[in-house]
């Protein structure tokens, strides 16, 4: 269950309960902020306490791969080794030993505990729209916005975004720069070739 | 087509209302088990993530920026179009009324986003502001579409189960005491 009382999210004094679940504002009793307060049945479970795991009484019985005096309950569901009570860390129903869950973490395998990702189509988009202020300057830009949308092409990309439209386009861009630059050194030595 | 795993709820927002330095905006989207939270900066994403099993409270408290931003904008709109009235000259007339057409148009956006308000999400473990859900009419549209989520994870708490289960949760809550002594202050029991 919460411990921590409904606060007022402007003076966070105790919201009073009979104040909970209104369809309307009311005013909090202590600054007179209008504040709506909506609370569900998670406000009241308890919260769930660890498990220490237990002792292994007879020689038949599985152990922890990570305890091996400790009865093995469930197994890794990422590298299938034994756990105990204390070594299984449940996420959304999948049992994984806290090893496999740091690698899942750290290596975005486990995709609802990535907490972030770099945009590269932003960073090649950008490499190849700013630069335009200052024209010169897609000259070093232009090929690296390039690098950016060959080497991330298949790199995941937001985690609300699907399409690959923006590095396209940044890829589309960085060319005609290119493109654009080579042109201009064409015709620049053609032109010295001709008259110097 | 394949289905999409988040819905947009809202567009992305600047975390702070009038914060010109950092672009940061945030965004809400409904996943399929929760709503996720994502914040920007253009190059980097970071998520939050509330599980609909997870969310205890939703709290709403109705700020003051959409009479701020209309006590600004109705006096310069009404202001170029009386001035316009009292310029004899009909070109320099129309180009007052140009002009007052600037802040008309975030002045009717104003109108039509309505009140607004600031929004918390709060779990066991976390207690976030949303700056997306930031006016009234929109943050009820995304309560009425997440409330039925959240009681099919959850289940349904009617408002006249809350004083009796509060009453409770303030019973367990509060330290047991024994008096061994009569002279010495009470034990506290965990």
């Amino acid at each position: 269950m919460s411990l921590r009382p409904i606060n007022c999210p402007k003076c966070t004094r105790q919201f009073p309960d009979e104040f909970l679940n209104l369809p309307d504002f009311q005013p909090c009793p202590s600054c007179d902020a209008p504040v709506r307060v909506e609370i569900f049945p998670a406000f009241f479970r308890p919260i769930q306490t660890g498990n220490a795991g237990e002792v292994i009484l007879t020689d038949s019985e599985a152990s922890c791969f990570f305890h091996p005096q400790k009865r093995a309950v469930v197994p890794c569901a990422a590298c299938g080794r034994f756990l105990c009570a204390l070594c299984d860390c449940e996420l959304n129903g999948q049992h994984y030993c806290p090893g496999c869950l740091e690698t899942g973490k750290t290596k975005g395998k486990i995709k609802s505990l990535e907490a972030s990702r770099t945009r590269y189509d932003n960073i090649a988009l950008a490499l190849t729209l700013y630069p335009l202020i200052i024209f010169y300057f897609t000259l070093i830009c232009a090929p690296i916005a390039l690098f950016f949308v060959i080497r991330h092409w298949n790199s995941p990309r937001g985690m609300t975004e699907r399409s690959r439209i923006r590095l396209i386009i940044a890829g589309v861009i960085a060319l005609l720069e290119i493109a654009g630059w080579a042109v201009l050194f064409i015709v620049i030595f053609t032109h010295k070739g001709r008259h110097g | 087509m394949a289905e999409k795993e988040y819905i947009r709820l809202t567009r992305p927002r600047m975390k702070q209302g009038f914060a010109l330095a950092t672009t940061t905006r945030s965004s809400l989207w409904l996943g399929k088990d929760h709503l996720l939270c994502v914040e920007t900066n253009n190059f980097t994403e970071t998520y939050k993530r509330f599980y609909f099993r997870d969310i205890q409270a939703l709290s709403l408290r109705r700020t003051i920026t959409f009479l701020v931003v209309n006590s600004i904008l109705i006096p310069c709109v009404l202001l170029f179009i009386i001035l316009g009235f009292f310029v004899n000259d009909q070109g320099g007339r129309i180009a007052l009324w140009c002009i007052a057409v600037l802040p008309a148009i975030p002045l009717l956006v104003n109108l039509v986003r309505g009140p607004t308000c600031a929004c918390r999400i709060r779990t066991a473990v976390q207690e976030e502001e949303i700056p997306g859900l930031a006016n009234i009419r929109k943050t009820e549209a995304v309560m009425a579409r997440i409330r039925p989520l959240i009681a099919e994870a959850q289940g349904v708490l009617a408002r006249e189960e809350i004083p009796a289960r509060m009453q409770g949760l303030a019973a367990q809550n509060r330290p047991r005491l024994v008096v061994d002594d009569p002279n010495l202050p009470p034990r506290v029991l965990s």
